[in-house]
């Protein structure tokens, strides 16, 4: 759309505009035509401030995906520094709730309409529109993948309401065999297999997040409590010490969709989210595409998506969906040559001080990898190591050093982003998310000899030495530990360049950086536990996921050679044939499926309904919500699931009963919710949640015996 | 200058049709069906889960200062709640024991979504630490408590 004449552009712009005005309107009017708002509501926000920019920026001819990933990219960096800009500097002109839903509808409207002439001013002329092909969007492959999010949304459903996981497997089954198809070159051609990523990846964020009415897991209900507070307040308090409070992603960006969208943070979070996340494989499709090549881009992207963090630890992460959006951004910066420097570095800033504000975790992981990438690319342009590499390239490959792309990212960047970076940390929620780092890298350092390799403490060894407790289980495992072994055979085959691929010299030094973060995850004591192991695992990906497909070709080819066959392009693509099958079964595991079908327990939760997990109904929901009415100052105990619910409503009074409990201060709640009221409570211990016998414990005998009971609903009871 | 142009696609004369479109046809029915009952779901959300609420507040109107110490003699006050999330009209019946004897009953008859409320007062008789003061709750004629609040009364 950035590449049509500007008149029709504008037309289109301006009408979006008139509809969110008119579908606004409609609303105070009390005239509700339902999803109208929602729909129109999430283009205007996620599309319109993007294009516009990138019409101002004269950005043409960047190619679909790009052109898609840049203009949602824009728009949120867009939509979260207008939110800061409205709370830093509206209070000056006497408007004392700067982010109220009239405040934002004025200054997006207004910010759209400068854009517009912005972009009339400097883009007027360009017109090289592109066509639409109806007779490709109307093919049966196009058909079936637009088909698979529909089964997504429906299985859910069927699962919250009528209690089946029917759809659900079936879906998972579907994603699978897409898998194999596209790697048996069978039913979907090359030029869909963008369209395929986008669809796994929505459909398989989507087949987890729509599970229960309300949300579900640990960060994300302290982060609803902090946009809420946002959106109450209609104000964002930079003050109060929570690192949660310092990132913009969820303190910005849920208040203006829930205000804009009329929709509930609930459902940004279960709705939006997850679909500004699902373009983050597709960006690294885009980026392993220009690196690789179409179907090692398709398989490495799918391993990492199959790899469970992406379509359920992230899921109950918001703030960092939406930092990895602007992460993969930075990355797709990183190999896209074709974007002359001044513009490059515009979009450099502006994506990586949207990562900043995004999340502290993946920032201060990028703010690492940035520092070590220099060293790296200074000693691959050392003459020695030059010459060292070429006997090597001449010994071990048939092609030559082909390094030939110009460097990207340039060290005044990498400086800027650690300078924001870390002041932003530092200024922002009384440098809780700053403290947070240095406390972490004391305990890192503190620990590192009298500890390294130590299972106890580096949590990363301890998952892999950890014994399954079913023979599926040490089966999974396997598959788990194979990518691994892959990715360490894909680096170096790649180093020997006997795989010729044309991965760039930047991407080549990110890709060594991470694969020393993800050993450094299993050797070095609570490093990958600061971070989660799943979660610094996932994020490694982003540089070592083709590896493991160039690992995997590497790898079967050496299998094949033992038997006599040669490195041939035949049996590359057998090679590819193979991992996709390997990849499908790895989906099938990480899923859940082959638990539910083997009726292995515990299956995900996903799948069970029996499963006790922090997913809540609607009258543990309710009783929660009571408590916030009818109390005032005291605290408020539940158990290590329980507390999670009450984190929404009332962080700062929320404690955990444990089942040694034998006393709490006088004038305390004791929240019970669902599976407390069955006779079993969840305790953590070792980093492990444990299911405690309730009615036997000290805790119940102790305290609860003499409490009052003030609530009951059947699904939740409160003590007083 | 070049304008924006759309291919359409051939005929959908279904005597041209090969397999391949006949197949996109039922993949196109499916796409509208899929998107109708998606919208018809999301206009029409099914309703929740059914329950009934039932609490106590101490006088102020709050869940605080209930009436757990009380002197001989003394009147202790709650308000009592029912909230009807049933979906449906339920006649519930109250009943409060205080020691193990039942010291008030009554019939509350609620409709969809009503809230009933009640100032109840009752009379400490006895000295005795933590006795129990125990509100039941029935729905309609069935003989299984359904709800049960309770408060520990200290007299002296």
């Amino acid at each position: 759309m950035n590449d049509w004449r500007f008149s029709k552009f504008l037309k289109i712009i301006l009408s979006l505009q008139f509809a969110m005005w008119i579908a606004i309107a409609l609303d105070a009017i009390g005239f509700q035509i339902p999803i109208i708002r929602q729909f129109i509501g999430f283009i205007y926000l996620t599309f319109i401030p993007g294009i516009l920019i990138l019409r101002v920026l004269k950005l043409h001819k960047l190619g679909n995906i790009e052109t898609i990933l840049y203009t949602v990219g824009l728009s949120i960096a867009t939509l979260m520094f207008s939110g800061l800009f409205m709370n830093i500097f509206y209070p000056f002109f006497g408007i004392s709730k700067p982010l109220s839903n009239l405040s934002f509808i004025i200054t997006i409207s207004i910010l759209v309409l400068i854009l517009c002439a912005l972009s009339y001013a400097r883009d007027k002329d360009f017109s090289n529109p592109t066509f639409i092909n109806f007779e490709n969007l109307l093919s049966s492959p196009t058909l079936f993948l637009l088909l698979i999010p529909f089964l997504s949304v429906f299985g859910t459903y069927l699962f919250n309401f009528y209690n089946s996981n029917v759809l659900q497997m079936f879906l998972i089954a579907i994603v699978a065999m897409i898998c194999i198809l596209i790697g048996l070159d069978i039913f979907i051609p090359k030029n869909l297999y963008s369209l395929a990523i986008f669809v796994i990846s929505l459909s398989l964020l989507y087949h987890k997040s729509l599970i229960s009415m309300h949300l579900w897991g640990w960060d994300i209900h302290i982060e609803y409590y902090f946009s809420n507070l946002v959106k109450i307040d209609s104000f964002w308090n930079s003050g109060i010490p929570n690192k949660y409070n310092a990132m913009l992603s969820v303190t910005m960006l849920g208040p203006i969709f829930s205000h804009i969208c009329n929709l509930s943070l609930i459902w940004v979070f279960k709705i939006i989210y997850p679909l500004l996340f699902s373009l983050v494989p597709l960006g690294l499709y885009r980026v392993l595409q220009k690196e690789t090549d179409d179907k090692i881009a398709f398989l490495s992207s799918f391993f990492f998506m199959a790899v469970p963090t992406f379509f359920s630890d992230m899921l109950q992460l918001a703030r960092q969906q939406i930092a990895e959006l602007f992460l993969v951004l930075l990355i797709l910066l990183m190999v896209d040559k074709g974007i002359k420097k001044t513009k490059l570095s515009i979009l450099y800033i502006i994506f990586g001080f949207s990562l900043a504000v995004s999340h502290y975790g993946l920032s201060y992981i990028y703010m690492l990898s940035l520092i070590s990438v220099y060293p790296i690319l200074f000693l691959m342009k050392n003459q020695t190591i030059q010459e060292v590499k070429a006997t090597i390239y001449r010994r071990f490959s048939k092609s030559t050093n082909n390094d030939l792309k110009k460097v990207n990212i340039s060290p005044g960047f990498a400086l800027l982003f650690i300078i924001f970076t870390l002041a932003w940390y530092i200024y922002v929620s009384n440098s809780t998310a700053f403290f947070s780092f240095v406390r972490i890298a004391d305990h890192i350092i503190s620990t590192l000899f009298a500890q390294f390799l130590n299972p106890d403490a580096a949590e990363g060894l301890k998952l892999i030495l950890m014994k399954g407790t079913s023979p599926l289980r040490e089966v999974n495992k396997i598959f788990y530990i194979l990518p691994l072994f892959f990715i360490v055979v894909g680096i170096f085959t790649s180093s020997l360049n006997v795989i010729n691929m044309k991965f760039g010299k930047e991407y080549k030094a990110f890709a060594l950086v991470n694969l020393t973060l993800c050993l450094a995850g299993i050797a070095i004591p609570y490093f990958a536990s600061s971070l989660n192991t799943a979660r610094l695992y996932h994020i490694t990906l982003f540089f070592l996921a083709p590896f493991c497909v160039i690992g995997g070709i590497a790898t079967f080819n050496r299998i094949k050679k033992v038997f006599g066959a040669r490195l041939s392009e035949e049996n590359m693509k057998a090679s590819l044939k193979w991992l996709s099958v390997f990849f499908a079964i790895f989906l099938l595991f990480t899923s859940g499926f082959i638990y539910e079908v083997a009726k292995d327990n515990p299956i995900p939760f996903s799948l069970d309904k029996n499963r006790d997990y922090p997913r809540f109904n609607y009258k543990e929901v309710h009783a929660a919500k009571w408590l916030v009415d009818v109390t005032d100052s005291y605290p408020i105990y539940a158990d290590q699931f329980g507390r999670l619910v009450l984190y929404e409503f009332v962080f700062l009074r929320v404690r955990t009963f444990l089942s040694e409990t034998k006393e709490l201060p006088s004038g305390a709640y004791i929240y019970f919710r669902s599976s407390n009221l069955k006779g079993f409570m969840v305790e953590r211990k070792e980093k492990v949640y444990l299911d405690i016998d309730l009615p036997n414990s000290i805790f119940y005998n102790k305290v609860i015996i003499k409490k009052n009971r003030i609530y009951d609903n059947g699904g939740s009871k409160i003590y007083h | 200058m070049k304008s924006l142009r759309i291919a359409y696609p051939r005929s959908l004369n279904l005597k041209y049709l090969g397999k391949e479109k006949i197949l996109s046809v039922i993949l196109v029915a499916a796409i509208i069906a899929s998107s109708t009952t998606l919208i018809y779901i999301v206009v029409i959300p099914k309703p929740g889960e059914v329950f009934t609420e039932f609490y106590l507040l101490g006088s102020n109107g709050t869940a605080s200062e209930y009436p757990t110490d009380l002197t001989v003699g003394e009147d202790g006050k709650v308000i009592i709640f029912i909230v009807n999330y049933e979906y449906e009209n339920v006649t519930y019946r109250l009943e409060v024991n205080f020691n193990g004897s039942l010291i008030h009953a009554e019939q509350v008859f609620l409709i969809e979504n009503e809230k009933w409320e009640s100032p109840f007062k009752f009379k400490a008789t006895k000295k005795g630490i933590n006795q129990k003061l125990e509100f039941i709750l029935y729905k309609d004629h069935e003989t299984k408590a359904y709800r049960t609040l309770h408060l520990y009364v200290s007299v002296i």
